[in-house]
């Protein structure tokens, strides 16, 4: 700690250096005087006496320096001045540093954006207190196919079996806090004013009454749901609205809290607001709003769950208790979850697969969501794409700091000679690398939420991601700054080193020494062959892209519309076995309204729509078979949508006016239904079982559709009439004859004059509908693309400062060469070889390099072999370009020298 | 080839330069050059301190708080920066002494022995 005297010494020397400086001087003058006074009066002449005065002293400006190098403050003053001095050096190469800033800013918000992304979806915690004690039990993996019974590993729960599940909790020995539940995937509503005017489009879920105690969520305004807002069912008409909801919908209206509101229909009043970033457990999938559990039905407009126990539709998270462990409450839980089935015999359809059934806990910190499960390879391709960008980075700053070192060899060397040590100058030359990662990391700060926020928009319609600068972005941006000043700074510190003064000065300045020269090759080759490795993936992902959107999905894939609705809206009500009352009657009229329109070639309806991420999965068998049965699709159809959607009907017929509600059930099975089924035998006319009554009769099959994903072979899928089975038609089809977008307004108001309260909840084309199955390798494309562009841009840099700073060390030769006879041509070739010298030598050692990427890639592609030689081909091509361009503006200048200036200037 | 460079020479007499400065000035306040001739007669000419040495030494013993400085006026009637014992300077020297004997005497222990 130090002490008072020098900390007023410490003041005194940094703020009142000049009068400190004038007071050593005129101390040590008069010491000077004084002595040649004694000098004087032992009897030597005046000169005499100052001579050997002077000699004594050894040195007026020595003896000050001495002085202030024990001043308090040195280090600080030595910064500053360090940093003074390396600021006006970097103005004066203005150049240099423009490119050096760049580059860095460049990789660093790159790598910085990307990161940002995946810290925003897969690394950030919930913003709820002590997220690491929250557990998921087994979360939905993205696939809402919920089945009659559920698979082996549970993921959606019954209401009374979440019940079963929080009493047993309660009992003897705590081990969570409290469990909570919400239901599995929103609901798109219609939130409107009570009033009746514009309705939003909104996805909400119902959850339970401690769902935000659970979580640890406090409100921005009012309250949030508690355990009294779940009495009985349909009696808590109460709603909290989300913060983005809130601010965009209602613009930040405080007066919102209190104020009613109605949501598909029914009218609730707004109890409070949670907090900004609070979206949900699921930050890729953002709620809008939450109403309570016992809402249910109102909300979903879907018939009655609470209470029944073969209703699968929850999903539950729970809060660990202190210090209690997951492996204890795992094991408490599936205890618990088979005394629950011993009470329930009838849940599941196979006694074996009751004991089967079992819950996993999964850590919750991060919420659950689509983008957790499947995202390890992804998540590991771009790491290693962001390391490798960094790498390029990093070595074209070497490269161009070692060039600029070269450059100032002589100035290093006239300051050691006069005294500087090493350790100073690596100081100085630290504070100049200082400065410039300072600089870049605070452009590519400015610059990394812009672009995590426009790949994360464009890449995945992620708009409400919170992508602000937290910690732990901020850390890794710092991280990459201090790492790229150690070559900045040590590298040419290090030469200096072991360098020999005398040798130095004698120098020219103009030698390229050899071991200089391989380290400058060295260094582009890598950047080269990393470029090539980096380019190479993003081509194999753009080509895999390319190659799903090119597949043959199996339906029309231009020339359609998809209306997404809720016949529940406008009256329908879901009742278990015969379809809802008047249903039949709105579906033929919405049809028939919509096929008059001028253009459109027909409409059908669908339950679940091609490509919706929804999806319902029964068990079938075959009647007077006993074959295992086989796990399929249902999916329900108007009797024109085969036509309408273009799937080619291969054998019998399609559904029928008479295929209705009374009439024998019948079924449109496809191939790989078929194939799973009937083997060799011929499917027509056979008959199924499901789990509803009623044998039924396959009477066509259909062409296999990849509905499920672009990349998925199309799943197992029976066809049922609307008419006959339980569910509402959501989805409105509509095959136009042009582009599909100037149907929209059209097809609107087709909807809204077939029923006022008929909604439209959304309006796409079958195109943007497959870009979305498509996210997550867009998003790979993208990104990729950014790496490979970011990486082709700093090649160029790096080899345009290699061959000017080559060309500018062999001014001389060239000189002579030109002197000598030597064409304009044959020195821009000259120039030129050493170009496509680095650039063979750099594309042979990123061959492997490559090879390694696509291995990482692996699993991630699509009908590309892993090392597809047209993607090759065009990596390597565009790398010659690049270096083609690079190498043009020093070659042109080379070929400008003067042999007279060049051989006269030193 | 700097007077006074901080090299191993230095390093060994900054000990026994600081105690010889503050003994110096333990008869009253003296400017520069004072301390250093003061020294000199002191030592009988052993010890010659040179201004690359003895500036440092007084600015930083000032620093530390064990001298404080004035101006005043030498014997010619010449502006001179005096230097003068602290308090926490007076206590210093003790210590200081007090460290130096001891070194003293365990060292003329080590050289009789055979």
């Amino acid at each position: 700690m130090p002490s008072l005297p020098k900390l007023a010494s410490l003041w005194r020397n940094l703020f009142h250096r000049a009068r400190v400086e004038n007071e050593l001087g005129e101390e040590l003058g008069s010491y000077f005087e004084m002595l040649v006074e004694a000098k004087l009066a032992q009897g030597m002449t005046p000169a005499e006496a100052r001579r050997l005065a002077r000699l004594e002293m050894g040195g007026l400006e020595s003896v000050k320096e001495l002085v202030r190098e024990v001043r308090v403050g040195r280090r600080l003053e030595d910064l500053g001045r360090d940093l003074r001095f390396g600021a006006r050096s970097l103005r004066h190469s203005a150049a240099f540093s423009a490119t050096v800033v760049c580059s860095l800013a460049v990789g660093m918000a790159a790598s910085a954006a990307i990161f940002s992304l995946v810290n925003a979806l897969l690394l950030r915690p919930l913003p709820v207190p002590e997220p690491e004690r929250l557990v998921m039990f087994a979360p939905d993996d993205g696939r809402r196919g919920a089945g009659s019974h559920p698979p082996g590993r549970l993921a959606v729960f019954s209401q009374p079996l979440f019940d079963h599940l929080r009493a047993d909790n309660n009992g003897a020995g705590k081990l969570f806090d409290d469990l909570a539940a919400e239901q599995s995937g929103d609901t798109p509503s219609e939130v409107g004013n009570r009033s009746g005017d514009a309705s939003t489009p909104a996805g909400g879920r119902c959850v339970s009454g401690n769902y935000f105690r659970t979580l640890g969520v406090s409100p921005f305004l009012g309250r949030t749901l508690s355990p009294d807002d779940q009495t009985a069912p349909g009696a808590n008409p109460v709603v909290v609205l989300a913060h983005h909801f809130w601010k965009r919908r209602f613009g930040s209206d405080r007066g919102m809290v209190g104020s009613r509101l109605t949501v598909n229909g029914t009218p609730y009043t707004v109890v409070g607001i949670a907090p900004p970033g609070f979206v949900g457990t699921n930050v890729a999938r953002p709620a809008d709003f939450w109403v309570p559990l016992t809402m249910q039905v109102e909300l979903m407009r879907l018939e009655r769950r609470i209470g029944r126990a073969d209703e699968w539709w929850l999903l539950v998270l729970g809060r660990l208790a202190r210090g209690a462990s997951t492996e204890a409450a795992e094991t408490k839980v599936n205890l618990a979850l088979q005394q629950f089935l011993t009470v329930h015999p009838g849940l599941v359809e196979r006694r074996s697969s009751a004991q089967a059934l079992h819950i996993a806990l999964d850590p919750g910190a991060q919420g659950m969501g689509t983008f957790r499960r499947g995202a390890r390879e992804p998540l590991l391709a771009l790491m290693a794409g962001v390391g490798l960008l960094l790498l390029i980075v990093l070595v074209n700053v070497s490269h161009l700091v070692l060039a600029r070192a070269g450059v100032r060899r002589r100035e290093m060397n006239i300051r050691t000679a006069l005294g500087a040590t090493p350790g100073r100058l690596a100081q100085q030359l630290a504070a100049e690398a200082l400065l410039l990662s300072a600089l870049g990391a605070g452009i590519a700060l400015l610059l990394t939420p812009l672009l995590a926020g426009g790949l994360a928009a464009l890449a995945a319609n992620l708009l409400t991601l919170d992508l602000s600068l937290d910690g732990r972005v901020l850390s890794f941006v710092v991280l990459l700054a201090l790492a790229s000043t150690l070559p900045l700074g040590l590298l040419p510190a290090w030469q200096l080193a072991f360098a020999d003064p005398q040798r130095e000065l004698r120098a020219t300045g103009r030698t390229f020494t050899r071991s200089r020269r391989r380290l400058s090759r060295l260094l582009v080759t890598a950047q080269v062959a990393i470029s090539l490795a980096l380019l190479f993936g993003a081509g194999l992902l753009r080509g895999t892209l390319t190659n799903l959107r090119g597949l043959d999905k199996g339906f029309e894939e231009q020339h359609l519309l998809l209306v997404e609705t809720n016949p529940g809206l406008a009256g329908l009500r879901r009742r278990h076995g015969p379809p809802p009352e008047g249903a039949a009657a709105l579906y033929d009229a919405l049809i028939a309204r919509v096929a008059a329109l001028p253009g459109v070639r027909g409409a059908g309806l669908s339950v679940f729509g091609p490509l919706s991420g929804a999806g319902w999965n029964h068990d079938l068998t075959i009647v007077g078979s006993s074959s295992a049965p086989v796990r399929a699709q249902i999916e329900g159809i108007s009797a024109g949508y085969f036509e309408v959607m273009g799937m080619r009907l291969l054998h019998g017929r399609g559904f029928t006016r008479a295929d209705d509600q009374h009439a024998t059930r019948v079924a449109v099975i496809n191939q790989a239904l078929a194939r799973l089924l009937f083997d060799r035998s011929d499917a027509l006319g056979q008959r199924l079982r499901d789990v509803d009554p009623g044998d039924i009769e396959v009477v066509g099959i259909v062409r296999d559709a990849r509905t499920r994903g672009v990349s998925e072979p199309a799943p197992p899928t029976y066809f049922v009439p609307l008419d006959q089975q339980d569910w509402l038609a959501s989805t409105l089809e509509v095959r136009t004859d042009g582009d599909p977008r100037l149907w929209a307004d059209a097809v609107r108001s087709a909807v809204h004059e077939t029923h006022p309260r008929l909604p439209v909840l959304s309006v796409r084309t079958i195109q943007t509908q497959i870009d979305r199955a498509l996210a997550g390798e867009r998003v790979m494309a993208l990104l990729s693309a950014v790496f490979a562009l970011a990486a082709l841009g700093l090649v160029c840099v790096g080899l345009y400062g290699v061959l000017t700073g080559w060309s500018a060390e062999r001014t001389a030769e060239i000189g002579v060469r030109v002197a000598l006879g030597a064409t304009t041509i044959g020195v821009r070739w000259l120039v030129l070889r050493q170009a496509l010298a680095l650039l063979v030598l750099g594309l042979a050692a990123g061959l492997p390099l490559a090879l390694a990427v696509s291995r990482v890639l692996r699993s991630l592609l699509y009908g590309l072999a892993p090392l597809d030689p047209a993607t090759l081909a065009t990596a390597m091509a565009a790398l010659g370009t690049v270096a083609l361009l690079a190498a043009y503006l020093p070659a042109w200048r080379a070929s400008r020298i003067d042999p007279m200036v060049a051989l006269r200037c030193e | 080839m700097s007077v006074g460079k901080t090299g191993e020479r230095a390093d060994l007499l900054q000990g026994t330069l600081d105690l010889l400065v503050l003994k110096a000035l333990s008869l009253g306040p003296l400017h520069g050059l004072g301390v250093s001739s003061r020294i000199e007669q002191v030592t009988r000419g052993t010890f010659r301190v040179k201004p690359g040495s003895l500036f440092p030494a007084l600015h930083r013993m000032e620093q530390a708080g064990w001298l404080t400085s004035f101006w005043g006026e030498s014997e010619n009637n010449r502006r001179a920066k005096y230097y003068r014992l602290t308090r926490a300077g007076e206590q210093q020297l003790e210590v200081e002494t007090g460290d130096w004997e001891r070194i003293a005497v365990a060292m003329a222990r080590a050289l009789k022995a055979t």
